[in-house]
């Protein structure tokens, strides 16, 4: 038993699979690209105010009806400018994990705290899109897919990097459980959200079949 | 987290190994297909149960003293206007006769039915025609009274578009014409999704109509001359109703 009461010498750093590395890589690399598109559109609207954007599909899809909503500056400035500084900093910790780097412990702690806000924000964001805008915007979609994998692919970074309990067992309790189940837990979570857009706008996608 | 070292793990993923991943998959797999059936399942068959108001995207407008046949719950009367909500004819017919069909549905000499057709859709107009009835569709599906108001304010002269104009109220317009018809809940999104925009489309090659307005008296097609006139003919199919009696003149406007 290791009790890290009062230890001295610094923390090893987090060493991290590659498969893990090139997760928050490929993940933010996607997050940060969407967020990106959704701010130029934005400032393509404001130039003109007529602008169509590159997302306004049909009438569900309208990235252009959601973009104009206060819930899109829920701060006082566009939202996607948060992603954009968010993702850059997935992406620059994708990069240094990917070629090896070993960060400290803190700092993914601190990367998932800052994911798991994330996520809490993209949910309210999906939240407002389904039930009082009534419309999808296929950019702000892939940010919130990016988001969840993210929270979930980080935390389970964090998890593994946690000090054993025991020699050789897995670790145990209500974490331990949640780690083992984290991909069957992402799967429904999505299929959840995936539902509750069909049902939400069953009587659109109705009129295309 | 569970800070109790002595306590065993419940569950190991290493001693399941193998067996313990195709579990979760599989078991996982299960649930996904599970709730994707079960909510196509609900939602496929609530859609049927919904839909348009009356037959087809037909909205029937009744009081409580509706005159019916003898021992049944069938109309005496049942008038059916066909009308497009762009044409001038039916603005002018709607404008005349309107007020005297409202009397004669509210004192219950006849049923009204309002079928919604687009037969002056134009990319030109921005497809007003099945715009419009779509959204009148919508209004129904909430409330009739609202569509009764609805119905009225499309066709009055400061709201119809003139159909040679160059602008007509888009679907933010219509929205905001329920809106003051006394309804929102779905019809923004009804409006916005073309819930009914097919079927208002289609209306005219079902329901066979060459021209609009036209106006049925049970199926047969009534050649309109005035309100009295009409008051009339419904006299002829209903016999006596109290208040029948006097068409309703419109308000000049």
């Amino acid at each position: 038993m290791t009790t890290p009461a009062s230890a001295p010498e610094p923390r090893p750093g987090v060493r991290v699979a590659a498969p893990g590395a090139w997760w928050v890589l490929i993940a933010g690399a996607i997050g940060l690209a969407a967020a990106m598109t959704l701010t130029v559109e934005k400032i393509e609207i404001l130039r003109n105010p007529s602008y169509v954007p590159s997302c306004n599909i049909n009438p569900v899809m309208a990235c252009g009806s959601v973009m104009v909503t206060p819930q899109a500056s829920i701060l006082g400035f566009p939202n996607p400018l948060l992603g954009i500084m968010g993702f850059t900093v997935v992406v620059v910790t994708g990069v240094l994990a990917a070629s090896k780097v070993t960060l400290p412990q803190w700092y993914w702690a601190g990367l998932g705290i800052g994911l798991l806000i994330g996520a809490a924000f993209v949910h309210w964001l999906i939240f407002q899109s389904l039930y009082r805008i009534g419309a999808l915007c296929p950019y702000c979609m892939v940010v919130w897919a990016a988001t969840i994998l993210l929270l979930v692919v980080v935390s389970s970074i964090v998890f593994r990097a946690l000090p054993e309990r025991r020699e050789g067992g897995s670790k145990a309790g209500m974490a331990g459980l949640l780690y083992q189940w984290r991909w069957s837990i992402t799967v429904l979570w999505f299929t959840a959200v995936i539902l509750l857009i069909v049902v939400r706008f069953w009587d659109y996608w109705s009129t295309l079949v | 987290m569970a800070d109790k070292p002595k306590r065993p793990p419940r569950f190991d993923v290493k001693s399941d190994g193998k067996s313990g991943r195709l579990v979760q998959i599989g078991g996982t797999a299960f649930i996904v297909v599970f709730a994707v059936v079960l909510v196509f399942y609900i939602v496929t068959s609530h859609h049927k149960k919904t839909g348009a108001t009356g037959e087809g995207d037909t909205v029937r407008v009744t009081s409580s003293k509706l005159v019916t046949q003898p021992g049944t719950d069938k109309p005496k009367a049942v008038v059916s206007f066909y009308e497009d909500f762009l044409c001038p004819a039916c603005g002018n017919f709607e404008r005349t006769f309107g007020p005297t069909v409202s009397k004669l549905i509210d004192v219950g000499a006849i049923a009204a039915d309002y079928s919604m057709v687009a037969i002056l859709d134009n990319p030109k107009n921005e497809n007003y025609s099945s715009r419009a009835g779509a959204a009148a569709l919508c209004v129904a599906d909430e409330s009739i009274d609202a569509f009764r108001r609805f119905h009225t304010a499309l066709f009055s002269a400061n709201i119809q578009p003139d159909e040679r104009g160059t602008s007509f109220p888009d679907n933010a317009r219509l929205i905001e014409i329920a809106r003051e018809a006394g309804v929102v809940g779905k019809v923004p999104d009804c409006i916005n999704s073309g819930k009914y925009l097919s079927e208002v489309k289609g209306e005219a090659a079902a329901a066979n109509i060459k021209a609009t307005p036209t106006i049925k008296i049970n199926g047969d097609e009534y050649d309109w001359s005035t309100p009295e006139a009409l008051v009339g003919k419904i006299k002829e199919v209903v016999g006596e109703v109290p208040g029948i009696d006097g068409a309703v003149t419109p308000a000049s406007t």
